[in-house]
């Protein structure tokens, strides 16, 4: 490799054409403008596979022909029933017309179902009703007969429908209505057609429901209050990637103003953030715009560019900008401290900026979408902040020190520290022992599976718990399509069966529509009209009971004469879910037992799903199987990323450094970091989870950037020992350290706990690389250089000498 | 000839067959309503009519204790308790000692008086009653009471208590509400305890109910 000299030749072109170049960049981000406002944030999880992938070709066909696979669940609450009854039966009519409405199941007001109610039940159900009904009458017989004598403390006995057993677990899920303690609820389940995870449909259908709600709520104009909630799988899916967006733009902001306020401290000027934030806003325009044409939208993973990009750019700015002032204050002249900071930090920041963008690129050979596209973005947008940086900074300053020079431009003498005499053997000991504990900890790293276990707990989750628990059911079902209604009530029948005979299975139940026909109709049919005997025969005693009974005995009998409900008889709204508009469709779907939130119940449940003996013109489809499709990518992918990244990691070094010793060195402090945020995890509890993951080639790349600094230092300081290097990086790699540290601090404020975890393991990974690059390395190095090389007598103490006041390492 | 002869025979048996089963006929429906009124010169209605104007009248708790004392004598001679708690205790008799059974009717007969009564009485007091027909049924009679309010829409309970003749007195053996017999509904009762707690166990039940009912009895006044 040519050595590049980004020294004399390239300072006096910086400093020749300073206002050219800014002029060049301004011209640049002026074009890149539109292309970057076009950039939009795809906010689905199908834009994390590639387009071609089965599991996405088919969600596609799904949606086409029956719409999505999980529910959206609209509930209507009125502390007057009727108030709540109307405006339920109206808003389900409106939102019927609704192009993006697939189906709408308010049963409770559709007589199909709700006269034909008890034939849902199974046989064995009707005939316990059949013998509650007769507990009832013979209970109050008993009270009634003044000659009775009750010996013991029996309960009244009472008809409760809802806890009989329905035929098929699928009858649970529908429209209800519910009695709370101030309220009455009307629940209706629509089936958008949209997939649950197109944030952006579902954003526009809330606001049409929104709308439609004030409209009826308008044309009852009833006194009566009457509140409308949404929740269900897809709002609670969708509130949750809106306090994930919210807590980015709370904690970012949040994130600014520390990074600001650590570099006020360490630079005592506003000058600095102002040459640190423009050449790094300029970035962002760039990147966005490079976004935009080459990939056209960012994807969840790739969202996450900016903080990144922010994270890095301010790295290189950080140590030019220290180095540029340093070089400033020391000669006078900006031309010569151009020249030198090249010199000294041109090559550090392009092998870092190098080993970044070559960790990200390398990304790109996933065909998990997430990070294909996060490794293009992200690669290039640090090879641009390398561009931008290198040539902005300098250029800005020349500019705007020429029109608005900086007073105080005396160099400062430094501060001096003396360390004793086996400090850094304690240091190296104390680093060596907790090296030891976190390797024995590398077993014990805990996995949270889990993604519920990430939501935050808002009013939205609770109502959804509340719905969830009045069916019973798992509203995220996978979808086999078939083709006829023959073929899906075989399939249903063959998963069933299998359910029945599997106790460790992951599927609860699978439906097709005929799961909506009731079977054994004229028997169940026979039984209920004894039912209704037994109650017309003892209407005297009836008419004795509390007016409460009554009522519940009138609802059972309006109920106990029910015609025979053949599939024809089944709204359209229902067959539209299995069937779409045509005969060559009909969906069979497959309830999960458990969440599918948790990461290992979607695997489980999906590869199950998998292994059955389906015919071939039988295809797989639904969210589940997308959901774990990314999870299994993001499993398999991230490893192979993190390993290819570090080999190419590996490769840039030794193209910087030649000599593998060297390379040694500077991949020593994170290695380490590693391994100290391992035993910082384990010895705090926290727990891995596919979010906070993500970060994990962040604390790579930074841990890297540190031992580049340093030990390029140090290898360019000859006769001086580590701790003199130190002097003139210490400061950059501090500021750069506390502004991650600081920006990850800044996550932990956020509401949604997968993010907040995600600022609790940065946390750790940064702190980690700042302490093995400013403490352990150096202390190493001594270790060593003092074995080989032993020093002069005279040398009882090390000397940390940095330029930096603010600094906690540093006492004046 | 001699079949002329036989046919003549015939028709004079046939004849007086038939007023042999007419007289007979006669004989035992004016034997059986002779048999009605004869105890106690009552009619089984009448039989039920003072046994229910018994009870209205009794007081709980009892202000005159002497008058009180008087009113369940008089009443409890139209009830034939003993019958009743041996036809809902058939399934249990023959593992009980003499003590026990003793003991079961004892107790009966005070929760009869101390729950029963009261029951009978609350009822009737917001009631018109109405009593039906008498109905000839298993060696006794049905006497059908209808209990009424003044309220034409409210519901009138029906019941039929059964009377059996002893001693000279018609004694009430079953009270039949919605075609279901008290017996087979204190069976049921008693069959349940004894299943979970043996006869003891319903001993100690009507023990406690006793005492509840006579407490309640004396809070009622308070």
């Amino acid at each position: 490799m040519k050595k590049l000299n980004f020294s004399v030749p390239q300072a006096q072109f910086v400093y020749r054409y300073a206002g050219w170049i800014l002029a060049a960049i301004l011209l640049i981000t002026f074009a890149a403008l539109p292309y970057a406002k076009r950039l939009k944030l795809h906010a689905n999880f199908m834009d994390l596979l590639p387009a071609k992938t089965p599991s996405i070709v088919n969600m596609k066909a799904l949606n086409n022909q029956v719409g999505g696979s999980s529910y959206l669940i609209v509930v209507i609450e009125s502390p007057v029933e009727e108030t709540a009854r109307l405006a339920a039966e109206r808003f389900a009519r409106q939102v019927q017309t609704f192009p993006s409405v697939g189906s709408v199941d308010n049963r409770t007001s559709f007589p199909a179902f709700e006269h034909r109610k008890l034939l849902f039940l199974t046989y064995e159900s009707i005939e316990k009703l059949r013998r509650n009904v007769q507990d009832v009458i013979d209970y109050n017989r008993r009270k009634n007969n003044p000659f009775f004598i009750e010996l013991m403390e029996e309960a009244a006995p009472s008809i409760d429908i809802e806890s009989l057993t329905l035929e098929e677990k699928v009858s649970r899920i529908g429209g209800f209505s519910s009695k709370g303690k101030d309220s009455f609820m009307q629940a209706v389940v629509i089936k958008p057609r949209h997939p649950m995870s197109d944030f952006d449909r579902s954003e526009v259908l809330f606001k049409e429901m929104y709308d439609a709600f004030d409209e009826i709520k308008k044309e009852l104009a009833s006194s009566d209050p009457l509140i409308m909630a949404l929740t269900g799988p897809y709002k609670v899916r969708y509130d949750e990637y809106k306090t994930i967006v919210r807590d980015l733009r709370v904690t970012g902001t949040l994130c600014i103003v520390l990074i600001a306020l650590i570099m006020i401290v360490g630079f005592r000027s506003f000058r600095s953030i102002f040459y640190i934030y423009v050449p790094l806003g300029i970035v962002m325009f760039w990147t966005s715009a490079f976004a935009s044409i080459a990939i056209g939208y960012l994807n969840l993973i790739s969202g996450l560019l900016f903080a990144i990009l922010l994270g890095m750019g301010i790295d290189y700015a950080i140590h030019l900008r220290i180095t540029l002032e340093h070089h400033l204050k020391e000669s006078g002249s900006l031309k010569t401290a151009i020249e030198k900071t090249y010199a000294e930090v041109g090559r550090p920041i392009l092998t870092s900026c190098l080993a970044a963008s070559t960790a990200f690129f390398s990304m790109a050979i996933s065909s998990f979408e997430g990070f294909r596209h996060f490794g293009i973005i992200a690669g290039v947008g640090i090879l641009l902040s390398f561009i931008v940086v290198i040539y902005g900074v300098p250029s800005l300053m020349v500019v705007v020190e020429r029109y608005f020079p900086a007073k105080n431009q005396k160099s400062n003498p430094g501060l001096k520290v003396e360390i004793p005499r086996g400090v850094t053997g304690a240091i190296l000991s104390l680093c060596i022992l907790f090296s030891i504990y976190s390797f024995t900890q590398i077993f014990r790293i805990k996995f949270d599976y889990n993604f519920a276990n990430l939501q935050a707990r808002d009013e939205g989750i609770k109502l959804a718990e509340r719905v969830y628990n009045h069916f019973g059911v798992e509203l995220t079902p996978a979808a086999f399509i078939t083709l006829n209604r023959a073929r899906a009530v075989e399939l249903a029948e063959q998963i069933n069966h299998y359910i029945q005979t599997h106790s460790e299975t992951s599927f609860d139940f699978s439906a097709s529509i005929m799961s909506h026909v009731p079977q054994k109709q004229p028997e169940k049919i026979l039984l209920l009209s004894q039912i209704d005997d037994l109650i017309e025969r003892r209407q005297a005693l009836i008419s004795t009971l509390d007016p409460k009974m009554q009522e519940q005995i009138k609802n059972l009998r309006s109920k106990l004469k029910p015609k025979t409900l053949g599939v024809n008889d089944l709204p359209k709204g229902l067959t539209q879910q299995y069937e779409g508009q045509g005969p060559d469709v009909s969906v069979v779907f497959v309830f999960p037992r458990e969440c599918i939130l948790d990461g290992q119940v979607a695997k489980r449940f999906v590869t199950e799903l998998r292994s059955l003996p389906v015919a071939r013109d039988v295809t797989l489809a639904g969210e589940p199987v997308i959901y774990a499709d990314i999870l299994m990518l993001l499993e398999r992918d991230t490893p192979r990323a993190l390993v290819l990244s570090f080999f190419m990691v590996i490769l840039i070094l030794f193209m910087h450094f030649k000599r593998p010793a060297h390379v040694f060195w500077v991949l020593l402090p994170v290695v380490t970091a590693f391994l100290w945020m391992i035993g910082m995890v384990s010895a705090t509890g926290f727990k891995f989870n596919y979010m906070n993951m993500a970060i994990l080639p962040s604390v790579l790349g930074a841990g890297i950037d540190n031992g580049i600094y340093i030990y390029h230092s140090y290898k360019n300081k000859q006769g001086q020992n580590i701790f003199d290097a130190l002097r003139n990086t210490g400061k950059g790699v501090l500021l750069a350290s506390l502004t991650a540290i600081a920006a990850f601090t800044s996550l932990l404020f956020a509401r949604h706990a997968g993010i907040a975890s995600i600022g609790k393991l940065g946390f750790f990974g940064f702190t980690s690389c700042f302490l093995t690059s400013i403490i352990f390395l150096p202390a190493i190095i001594q270790f060593f250089e003092t074995r080989r090389k032993p020093l002069q007598a005279s040398r009882d103490s090390l000397a940390i000498v940095s330029s930096s006041k603010s600094s906690s390492l540093y006492k004046t | 000839m001699g079949n002329k002869k036989f046919s003549i025979i015939q028709h004079i048996c046939q004849f007086s067959n038939r007023v042999t089963i007419g007289a007979l006929l006669c004989l035992v429906s004016t034997g059986f309503l002779a048999g009605a009124a004869s105890a106690d010169n009552q009619t089984p209605e009448q039989a039920i009519k003072t046994f229910l104007e018994t009870v209205r009248s009794m007081e709980f708790p009892a202000s005159d204790p002497v008058r009180h004392a008087e009113l369940v004598r008089e009443a409890n001679a139209y009830l034939d308790v003993e019958t009743m708690g041996s036809q809902a205790l058939v399934d249990h008799l023959a593992q009980i000692s003499s003590e026990e059974k003793d003991m079961f009717f004892d107790l009966l007969w005070k929760l009869i008086e101390a729950v029963a009564y009261p029951k009978n009485k609350n009822l009737m007091n917001t009631e018109q009653i109405v009593y039906g027909e008498p109905i000839p049924s298993e060696g006794g009679f049905q006497v059908p009471v209808s209990l009424k309010t003044e309220d034409p829409e409210a519901p009138v309970t029906s019941m039929s208590y059964h009377l059996t003749e002893k001693e000279g007195h018609w004694k009430i053996d079953d009270v039949v509400l919605d075609d279901v017999s008290i017996i087979e509904d204190l069976k049921y009762q008693f069959n349940k305890i004894i299943a979970e707690s043996q006869f003891s166990g319903l001993l100690e039940k009507m023990r406690e109910r006793l005492a509840k009912a006579e407490a309640e009895n004396k809070n009622e006044k308070a």
